[in-house]
């Protein structure tokens, strides 16, 4: 007998096609639950302070905004495959922020020195790709490794002395309309940017392939490599990015800078209802899920809680929404 | 063939890297004189100013030193946060056979085990500055907390009339210099029962985590005209201030230059009045001229106690003058006057 192969199309989903309302696909969304989850830390915060205040949640914006832009670095690199980490997502936030800081190209010149850091980024996001492409090293392993490396670039960088980045850049991230900082609303417009790109590129619909079935990608033409090396690029560059608007906002470095976004990334991208297992983004369920983390922990200092029971509390907020996430895809199987 | 291929790369590389980090291994290695007194300094991180001062102010003591005389090295290594790291950089001295180790503690059991084989190989230990261990044999040098907390809370009474409303904002949770500092101000706070924490932070000790976490709360902070920190959270606090458009309150600064320079520009602009009270890092020159005493076989007390300095605006307009944001201000503290205040203080 001859071996056949057939090349058969089933349907993606094999149940019958039923009407969905719109408002019941809306509550299926996977962010759904981080936004229920902020909108109740809000009232909370409310309830202890005795007064609702929307400067509260924009205050709190700002930090889970910077927040946000870590954890969809770490996003698109968690999505291009099952057990994609970035570790050296830390190291290169605080690589970043000295690059800026340092003013390599001459002391105000603000644009040479963003420049330069975006470069910076880029490139440690190309190291990540070299090593896990061309070397073969798992991407936690490759990543654990380079981020060493980096913090020993940071060591050297960090003898050099640094000053404010100040100047318009400054400024403009401080300036206030309406209630909204500046750096906020650029971190939103870098999200909507990276929206963009993951949704709606070649490369982005690329990622998304090999990330959910890597085989398949491959035999449908994706280029592992060059994939690999845009989704850590885009990781560097993100995280980077990150790095200058820290630097510039807060006006100083400190080596430590990037040290609280590595599981902070994570839990961030796990919050906002993305899958661990890859294949699957959502820009904005990271920043819910950056959003709620960030009133989370306003909260519970708020609450007054000791400091152990603080860290216990988060923990069990990363732990809790992991397992409702697993609950949900299980039941969608 | 490709996956061959990719395997010999890879181990070709490796083997590099490995030959890489061996020969830089080497080339750093000690160097062994007769007569030269070698002080391995075991540094807990790098990371902020305060770490910095105290490595310049380790690294001024040797030089005044080598200026009159003795031949002094520092062999400095870096634990980055790491307390098993640590243990591993305090065998490898004592195995490079350093005269002295003066090391900055990151946990107050862990450690013991090296530093008994420290000692027992011929090779005091004191630890100083980030914190003690419970082991008996380690010289300590450390500050009286006790004398920050009465500097610190008695400039903010005296200047507020003893009443207010504080932002308390701490340090590195977990860590005991972080505990020792907290009870010191809450013992000095006993005094001036008008004065009333309404509202705690831990800053981490680091001024962007310090700026982020008062921001997250302000909104809803009721009206705050005090806040206490732990010396490396002034400029992130007054920054939170600033961008939510309020005053900043009354609040002591800490020895970095961003701190100093924030001092000077509020002075400059408004009037504002404030001293910086902080752990000195100077305490590094200290530490250094005491392992010198100690070798040359001057009988040195297991606990000493390294001065508070008050450094007021004056200061910063003259002795400090002209500090970079990455500086950090340090008293220096000369070897005849570690003699006669600290060794031999009563």
């Amino acid at each position: 007998m001859m071996s056949q192969s057939t090349i058969t199309t089933t349907p993606l989903d094999p149940r019958p096609e039923t009407p969905v309302s719109s408002w019941r696909r809306l509550l299926v969304q996977s962010w759904m639950g981080a936004l229920v989850a902020a909108v109740a830390l809000w009232l909370l915060a409310g309830w202890v302070t005795g007064s609702l205040s929307l400067s509260f949640v924009l205050a709190n914006a700002t930090i889970a905004g910077f927040l946000t832009l870590a954890g969809i670095a770490q996003m698109a690199v968690i999505a291009s495959g099952p057990g994609n980490f970035d570790l050296s997502l830390p190291y290169v936030i605080t690589f970043g922020a000295y690059v800026m800081s340092a003013g390599f190209l001459g002391q105000g010149n603000i644009l040479g020195s963003l420049a330069l850091t975006l470069m910076a980024g880029a490139l440690a996001g190309a190291l990540n790709a070299l090593l896990i492409v061309r070397l073969r090293i798992p991407a936690i392993v490759a990543t654990l490794a380079s981020g060493y490396i980096i913090y020993s670039l940071i060591v050297a960088i960090q003898s050099g002395g640094f000053s404010r980045v100040g100047g318009l850049f400054e400024a403009t991230l401080r300036m206030r309309i309406a209630g909204l900082s500046g750096v906020l609303v650029i971190t939103l417009l870098t999200l909507v940017l990276v929206a963009i790109v993951l949704s709606r590129t070649v490369f982005g619909l690329q990622l998304h392939a090999m990330g959910q079935n890597g085989e398949a990608a491959r035999l449908a033409g994706v280029r592992r490599g060059w994939l690999i090396l845009g989704t850590f690029v885009l990781s560097g560059v993100l995280g980077a990015w990150l790095g200058a608007l820290l630097a510039t906002y807060q006006g100083g470095v400190s080596a430590d800078l990037g040290r609280s976004y590595l599981l902070g990334s994570v839990a961030a991208v796990v919050v906002g209802g993305t899958r661990i297992t890859g294949g699957v983004t959502s820009v904005f369920g990271t920043a819910l899920g950056a959003l709620v983390l960030t009133l989370a922990q306003s909260d519970l200092i708020l609450l007054q809680l000791s400091i152990g029971a603080q860290y216990v509390i988060q923990g069990l907020i990363v732990l809790g929404t992991v397992c409702l996430v697993a609950a949900r895809s299980s039941n969608n199987r | 063939m490709r996956r061959g291929n990719a395997k010999r790369r890879a181990v070709m590389v490796g083997g590099l890297l490995l030959a890489a980090a061996f020969a830089g291994a080497m080339a750093t290695g000690p160097v062994m004189a007769e007569d030269k007194i070698t002080i391995g300094v075991a540094m807990p991180f790098q990371g902020n100013g305060w770490q910095k001062g105290f490595l310049a102010a380790a690294q001024w003591a040797a030089a005044e030193l080598n200026a009159k005389g003795k031949e002094v090295e520092l062999s400095v290594v870096d634990a980055a946060g790491d307390p098993q790291t640590q243990i591993q950089q305090i065998n490898n001295l004592t195995l490079q056979g350093v005269d002295f180790i003066i090391l900055e503690p990151l946990s107050d059991t862990a450690l013991n085990g090296a530093i008994d084989n420290a000692v027992n190989a011929g090779i005091p230990v004191l630890t100083t500055a980030l914190g003690s261990v419970t082991d008996s044999k380690a010289v300590d040098l450390q500050f009286d907390y006790d004398e920050l907390g009465e500097k610190y809370v008695s400039y903010i009474a005296e200047r507020t009339g003893g009443k207010g409303n504080a932002l308390n904002i701490r340090g590195l949770a977990g860590n005991a210099a972080e505990q020792a500092i907290q009870d010191a101000y809450v013992k000095a706070l006993t005094k001036y029962p008008d004065i009333k924490i309404v509202a705690e932070v831990y800053g981490d000790w680091n001024q962007s985590v310090a700026q982020q976490r008062v921001s997250a709360i302000l909104p809803t902070l009721p009206d705050v005209n005090i806040i206490f920190s732990q010396g490396v959270a002034a400029f992130g606090a007054a920054q939170a201030f600033m961008s939510a458009g309020r005053d900043v309150p009354l609040q002591i600064y800490g020895f970095d230059g961003v701190d100093a320079n924030l001092l000077l520009e509020l002075n400059a602009k408004s009037g504002y009045q404030s001293v910086a009270i902080n752990t000195d890092p100077g305490i590094g020159s200290v530490a250094v001229n005491v392992a010198v005493a100690k070798l040359s076989g001057i009988d040195v007390p297991m606990k000493m106690i390294s001065p508070i300095p008050t450094i007021t605006l004056e200061d910063l307009k003259t002795t400090y003058k002209g500090m970079a944001d990455s500086d950090i201000a340090w008293v220096k503290y000369d070897y005849d006057w570690t003699l006669a205040n600290v060794i031999h203080a009563k």
